[in-house]
């Protein structure tokens, strides 16, 4: 549940850190003990020829539309071998980074890992491969560059509303103007105490630090009319079912469930979220890594990448060319009403927070 | 378990002794070789059951800190005991929900002709077969606001009961995916009554129900118990089950122990909660085997 399984993928990669860890550090000592026999890599590798990168991402057709369109051609063309791995594993690229020798060389992560708190198990980025200008603002970071917007939005039954169009998020929690369930992220920093601060009256500029009782006060108001998600399958089945007349959902199960269902998408306040490009500490091709995120970032893939998922390009040039009917509902074309998650504030507050969310849970 | 096992042997029921009265073992046989052939499910059962078991009770009394802080914090809190509470409570409805259903159940399967008796036995056993999860599911397509049910009495213009995300729906569930372990310890011990007692009870002037009340019933109760047993100890620890039909308001000990410890990644209160939960099972047992000695002792004195 700490983890943002915001591609649909399991949420209790958690449990596997333990054992993550162990392996790491198995593997650590494997590696050692090949490099005292005298294993030495070429630690040149700027020229790029016959380079072997690593790249991990969340798996699924997510992956399967970021190798298509961001580093298949780029290995084809610059004569680089790209291994894929997967999922991405906070607890793995640590255990990594710690051994010196890492295996992984570009990781996606979510918004739980990545900024300047996990400085000491990621490279900078090098800005001055990365054409930081021409990403979106905001989104070129110390550590990570975004690799594609994401966000949570309110998505609605609109054969539910007679007609009407509930604004997020204060019409989330008006029991009175519309009846029936709502669906929700189970989990603590995917947006929920925000959205309760929200509807509230909170301004997005005063969210942090999180007032944890006036949100779990607000979120009380709704509670038995709320059913909990922890998979956005379950998010996606909920809205579609009818069973919730609306809900607090990642974009990318809105835009499926409004393919099968009258389901309309609130875009006048939603939340960021998003994934990124870091690199490992000491990987060993960090020159090629960077080149790579700078082709990853640039106008051509990002644009190309929202044929097959319904998430927004970080590039600003790539702005211009999505395809006019996958635009409506990019998170990119909705910026100004986006609401920014503090991601270190939850970096720092998460665990307690969490303990505090729980119990309210119970209650 | 050898209650519930006997009526799947092929002897038959009638071979099958009452559970109740434990066979004289030395009658079996030579020395004590026999009981090398336990040992490597004994050596599984230490390897990949009691090993993590004993860990995760160490881990409760040493992670974070040694000390006894995260018992401290699960009765510090009344959510947390709540917790406790209702999968007791939750436990016993199942188990009085499955013997009010199983005993009549059970009884018939002793008095049908033995092509009848295969069937019922099948019938209870067909689910069984099928798995855990499937089950579930199927129950929740059955019970969820917009499901089979619900469309059911939308038809005569009853609004939607709210039958997932509640007790009564992870109680559904439960009974039904419990029942064979109530239903195959009663059989096995019903089969084994000798039925001539409730002539016998009748020809001295009782009526069929008194006999029924009087002989049969008081004869069948290792049965009872026995199936009492294995269904409420199986579920305090149900997990699949209340976490899909359930609403996280009305959480599971189980479900907490996954939260703390797939979620927050606190062994410890894991561990804690695994320790209270294996005192107080221990404790009814514990309760439960007096009782059942007690009244069995009675019962002897009383002849």
């Amino acid at each position: 549940m700490t983890d943002t399984g915001a591609h649909g993928m399991l949420s209790r990669r958690t449990l596997l850190i333990r054992s993550g860890q162990g392996l790491g550090l198995l593997a650590a000592s494997g590696v050692l003990s090949a490099c005292g026999g005298g294993f030495s890599a070429s630690s040149s590798s700027g020229g790029g020829g016959g380079t072997t990168l690593t790249v991990v991402s969340f798996g699924g057709d997510y992956q399967k539309a970021q190798a298509k369109t961001m580093w298949a051609p780029y290995a084809a063309k610059n004569g680089i071998t790209v291994k894929e791995d997967g999922p991405t594993d906070n607890a793995k690229i640590k255990a990594q980074a710690e051994s010196g020798n890492p295996s992984w060389d570009i990781v996606v992560v979510g918004n739980d890992f990545g900024s300047e708190a996990d400085a000491q198990w990621l490279e900078p980025i090098d800005y001055s491969v990365v054409d930081k200008s021409s990403i979106v603002d905001g989104y070129a970071q110390t550590y990570r560059v975004a690799a594609d917007i994401e966000g949570t939005v309110l998505a609605y039954r609109s054969d539910k509303t007679g007609g009407a169009a509930p604004t997020p998020w204060a019409d989330f929690f008006d029991l009175k103007k519309y009846p029936g369930k709502r669906t929700a992220w189970k989990s603590v920093g995917g947006g929920i105490f925000e959205i309760a601060l929200l509807a509230d009256g909170v301004a997005p500029a005063d969210l942090y630090p999180i007032d944890v009782d006036r949100a779990l006060k607000k979120l009380s108001t709704i509670k038995d009319q709320l059913i909990w998600w922890e998979t956005g399958a379950q998010a996606q089945q909920y809205l579609e079912s009818g069973e919730a007349v609306m809900g607090m959902v990642w974009i990318a199960r809105a835009v499926l469930s409004a393919a099968n269902a009258p389901i309309t998408i609130a875009w006048d306040s939603w939340l960021s979220q998003e994934a990124y490009w870091v690199v490992v500490k000491g990987s060993r091709n960090k020159a090629e890594a960077m080149k790579l995120i700078a082709h990853m970032t640039s106008a051509g893939p990002t644009a190309e990448f929202t044929k097959y998922q319904p998430y927004g390009p970080v590039s600003k040039a790539a702005q211009d060319q999505v395809d006019p009917s996958a635009k409506e509902n990019l998170p990119t074309t909705h910026l100004d009403t986006q609401v920014k998650v503090d991601d270190e504030w939850w970096g720092k507050n998460r665990d307690s927070v969490n303990d505090r969310f729980q119990q309210w849970l119970l209650s | 378990m050898a209650a519930l096992l006997s009526p799947l042997s092929p002897s038959g029921p009638a071979a099958a002794a009452a559970p109740g009265e434990k066979g004289a073992g030395s009658r079996r046989g030579t020395r004590n070789w026999p009981f090398l052939l336990i040992v490597p499910a004994l050596l599984v059962l230490l390897a990949v059951f009691a090993y993590p078991v004993a860990q995760t009770f160490v881990s409760a009394f040493t992670t974070p800190t040694p000390g006894t802080g995260n018992f401290a914090w699960f009765f510090g809190s009344p959510a947390n005991v709540a917790v406790l509470t209702r999968t007791f409570s939750t436990a016993l409805w199942a188990t009085v929900i499955c013997l009010c259903l199983a005993y009549p159940y059970a009884y018939l399967m002793t008095v049908a002709s033995p092509r009848a008796r295969a069937a019922l036995l099948l019938i209870v056993m067909l689910p069984f077969w099928t798995s855990l999860m499937v089950r579930t599911f199927a129950w929740l397509v059955l019970l969820q606001d917009t499901g089979v049910v619900n469309g059911f009495l939308g038809l005569f213009g009853l609004g939607p009961v709210s039958l997932v995300r509640t007790q009564a729906g992870v109680l559904i569930g439960m009974v039904q995916i419990l029942m064979p372990f109530m239903v195959l310890p009663l059989y096995s011990v019903m089969s084994g009554i000798d039925r001539r007692l409730l002539t016998a009870a009748e020809s001295l002037g009782a009526r069929p129900l008194v006999a029924l009340l009087r002989v049969f019933v008081p004869l069948s109760l290792p049965g009872v118990a026995a199936g009492a047993t294995m269904v409420f100890i199986t579920s305090l620890g149900f997990y699949v089950t209340p976490a899909l039909l359930g609403s996280p308001g009305e959480a599971l000990i189980s479900q907490f122990m996954y939260t703390q410890v797939s979620g927050m990644l606190m062994w410890g209160r894991g561990g804690a909660m695994a320790v209270v939960l294996f005192a107080a099972t221990l404790l009814l047992i514990g309760l439960l085997g007096l009782a059942m000695r007690a009244g069995r002792r009675s019962r002897a004195s009383a002849r």
